[in-house]
């Protein structure tokens, strides 16, 4: 018995229509969108959240970051290691380890679908780089816009870019001076703890001075030697004046020409304490030091607003002879953030090593407090005889 | 015995950590009281190791 096929035009067509069908709808479900296929399982579609409401989404390293909106319509300020985009209807979202991946990661936002490279100046100065005008129409605030999207040495100069930073070179700071203009980075030694101040605080300072003067060579001198001031890094220490009615350019010439050993003496001697609180002040630092910060604008001009970019580095509890580690620990992740993947095993090594010292230090303690408690008696029965 | 075992694994063990630090960090080598201090957690850690070995290890190389 043979089964007949059902002959006719009709039903032929709607038969190949339907296996059509069939078949684009599996391709459909098999071959994935372009968007996914070019970014693979680490794309990021973010989604605005409800209005005053927060989203937290953890970022991995490589992912791309789709945005539904320009970065310069948030605010962006940065918890490293995350980053947090506020919006004008009070939402907030939380980008966790973002700022731990900012190397890797990409994003693409409205005005520019391909995912390109986020960077430090994106987050810190939004729009820089968008071909959008960056404030027209803009939902934030005037008082909220981050200052660093602002030129900081004078309304013509842009702001130098990070990845340019190879060096850090070490200024002084003296009284009524403000700071030099064209740096993409002013790190400060702030220490505002007075000279009879406990031993080990002082120890402490002294070691951070020692550091600042002997592991971090004069800024002065890299640009004599060609550095572009736009790669350096500047690190200046506040500094009282050493002659009364002299310019502050013949004061450094002055330091410059005396030995290490000299200089150090003198720095110890003439810190300004006073305008390291002032400069502590403008960041809301609380505590004695020292501190190594680090602003994008010159810091004696404005205290700094809480939407803009800065970092800290408290030394207040590394013990006096690991202030160098740090301070060279300092040196290097400055040019890294700015040009490669920071080491964070070695950052790892570094904490471990410091607490260590803590913790040898504090079991010494307790061992000749135990050894007292012991010896004590002794000693007071040898008085009495 | 086993104190002297552990007390032998923990001092090489404190050899390498020394040696790590000292590679990673060559200006600031540990000082001998930070090298008693690691020597007495790791000699620490090895015990309490070596008892936890001792408590439920074999019911573990058994399957159990």
């Amino acid at each position: 018995m043979t089964r007949q096929r059902p002959s006719g035009d009709w039903s032929d067509g709607r038969s190949t229509l339907a296996r059509s069908l069939v078949l684009v709808l599996v391709l459909l479900f098999l071959v994935p969108t372009p968007s996914v296929g070019q970014y693979g399982d680490n794309m990021i579609e973010i989604e605005r959240p409800p209005p005053g409401e927060p989203l937290v989404i953890d970022v991995p390293a490589n992912a791309v970051l789709v945005l539904p909106f320009d970065l310069h319509e948030v605010v962006v300020s940065v918890d490293p290691p995350d980053v947090l985009f506020g919006l004008e209807d009070g939402g907030l979202i939380v980008l966790k380890g973002l700022f731990a991946h900012l190397g890797t990661v990409r994003i693409a936002t409205p005005s520019s679908e391909t995912p390109k490279p986020l960077s430090l100046e994106d987050l810190i100065a939004p729009g820089a780089g968008d071909p959008g005008e960056p404030g027209a129409g803009s939902a934030v605030p005037p008082e909220q816009v981050p200052v660093e999207s602002e030129p900081s040495v004078g309304p013509d100069e842009p702001l130098p870019p990070l990845a340019g930073l190879r060096h850090t070179g070490r200024d002084l700071l003296f009284a009524g001076e403000a700071e030099r203009a064209g740096h993409p980075l002013y790190s400060y030694l702030l220490f505002a703890g007075a000279s009879e101040g406990s031993r080990e605080e002082r120890e402490r300072f002294k070691s951070a001075i020692a550091a600042f003067v002997r592991q971090v060579r004069s800024a002065e001198a890299l640009e004599r030697s060609g550095a572009a001031r736009e790669s350096i890094n500047i690190f200046y220490a506040p500094m009282r004046p050493i002659f009364e009615d002299t310019k502050p350019e013949s004061m450094r010439l002055h330091f410059a020409q005396r030995s290490e050993a000299e200089q150090l003496s003198l720095l110890l001697e003439l810190y300004d304490h006073a305008r390291a609180e002032v400069l502590m002040g403008h960041l809301r630092l609380s505590g004695n030091g020292p501190f190594i910060v680090s602003v994008l604008r010159p810091l004696s001009r404005d205290p700094v607003l809480g939407s803009e970019a800065f970092l800290v580095q408290d030394l207040s509890r590394v013990p006096p002879e690991l202030v160098g580690l740090w301070v060279d620990e300092f040196k290097r992740q400055v040019v890294q953030e700015a040009t490669e993947e920071p080491e964070h095993l070695r950052r790892l090594a570094l904490s471990l090593r410091t607490q260590i010292a803590v913790l040898a230090d504090a079991f010494a303690i307790t061992k000749s407090a135990v050894a007292e408690m012991f010896e004590a008696p002794d000693a007071a029965g040898t008085g009495n005889n | 015995m086993k104190w002297s075992l552990d007390l032998t694994i923990a001092v090489v063990l404190t050899v390498l950590v020394w040696t790590g630090f000292y590679f990673a960090f060559p200006s600031e080598p540990f000082s001998p009281l930070e090298t008693v201090f690691v020597l007495a957690v790791i000699y620490g850690l090895v015990t309490l190791a070596h008892l936890a070995w001792k408590r439920w290890g074999p019911a573990k190389a058994r399957g159990k």
